[in-house]
């Protein structure tokens, strides 16, 4: 899962110069992880996928959080972050309803990606194939 | 069995085929660009040679600059040491009564007091050779963006990325002026700073 969401990165941020392919390729990007999550049946194996894969996410918006009154900390963690969830920045820039206490409202969504794409690839099926 | 091995196959290098052929065609489409050692790819990789990485960090000075004299559409540069793309890591556009707009990581596109410029060691602040309307229009333009996902390495095209040098440049090159005389992949803060369009108000700090 890391290789594909390495590559993923790497295809969609030069895909955003192309503006329109960037959220073409990022839904292609849902897509693959669902369709990895429906060729992984066990569950411990799931969680395994998940450490390696949004365990670094999931430290970097902890450091985000915890390092609102350190702004240099806070600032470099949340970098990382955008950096880490590149497969899914064009499908945040979208969203745009202002600010929301004094933050956008993607800054939300990014600090909270790991727990949602977490969730994603945990409760998809596992699907049988014929 | 195989079926399954196949699409697990498929879905592992789809994201790196996709790359090489991004890649080829980026190249192919900015080749002048590409070799020209002024660029600010090639800042990047000189100063991460040496160590520079980041956006620069403070090194406990401050600069004294006057916001006095500025006009609304000016432009404001900051820079800290050890920053990777240039002399300066940070650029605002004024929008009047000690407001700046700015884009920032986790701020997006966001309308900011001017007072934090202090706490650059070097500062910059720049006049573009326009009309007051245009000026306006183009703080106008960065003001319609305020909530706008900020991305670091965005690029030059498209409306949803936005870094803080990449606004102020989309923001005038609206109103039909070009401040990236090299017409390079990005801007950084450095770009204005070369720009023939830009006359400096006053600096501090270099």
């Amino acid at each position: 899962m890391n290789f594909i969401h390495l590559f993923a990165a790497i295809a969609i941020w030069l895909a955003s110069y192309y503006p329109g392919l960037d959220i073409i390729l990022s839904l292609l990007y849902l897509f693959v992880i669902s369709m990895e999550a429906g060729i992984t049946k066990e569950k411990w194996e799931k969680k395994k996928i998940l450490l390696s894969w949004q365990g670094p996410a999931m430290i970097l918006s902890l450091l985000s959080i915890a390092g609102l009154q350190m702004a240099d900390l806070s600032n470099l963690s949340f970098f990382l972050l955008e950096f880490w969830f590149t497969p899914v920045i064009p499908l945040l820039s979208l969203i745009n309803p202002g600010l929301i206490l004094d933050h956008p409202f993607y800054y939300y969504l990014l600090l909270l990606m790991p727990v949602l794409l977490s969730a994603y690839y945990y409760f998809l099926p596992y699907k049988t194939t014929q | 069995m195989k079926k399954k091995q196949f699409r697990s196959f498929a879905y592992l290098f789809i994201f790196p085929y996709l790359s090489l052929i991004l890649t080829i065609m980026i190249c192919l489409d900015n080749w002048n660009i590409i070799r020209n050692k002024d660029t600010v790819i090639y800042t990047y990789i000189e100063n991460a040679k040496e160590g520079k990485l980041g956006y620069g960090f403070n090194k406990g000075s401050q600069n004294h600059i006057t916001f006095k004299d500025l006009e609304e559409g000016d432009i404001i540069l900051g820079g800290n040491s050890d920053c990777a793309y240039g002399y300066f890591s940070h650029v605002g556009i004024y929008a009047g009564e000690n407001q700046v707009m700015e884009a920032y990581a986790d701020l997006g596109v966001h309308l900011q007091d001017i007072s934090h410029y202090w706490d650059y060691e070097k500062v910059c602040l720049l006049r573009v050779e326009a009309e007051v309307e245009k000026k306006q229009k183009a703080v106008a333009y960065v003001k319609s963006f305020e909530g706008g996902l900020f991305y670091p390495l965005a690029f030059k095209p498209g409306d949803r990325l936005w870094n803080c040098s990449k606004i102020i440049w989309k923001a005038y090159y609206e109103q039909g002026l070009n401040l990236d005389p090299a017409n390079d992949l990005w801007i950084a803060p450095d770009t204005f700073c070369d720009s023939p369009l830009l006359t400096i108000i006053t600096e501090k700090g270099r």
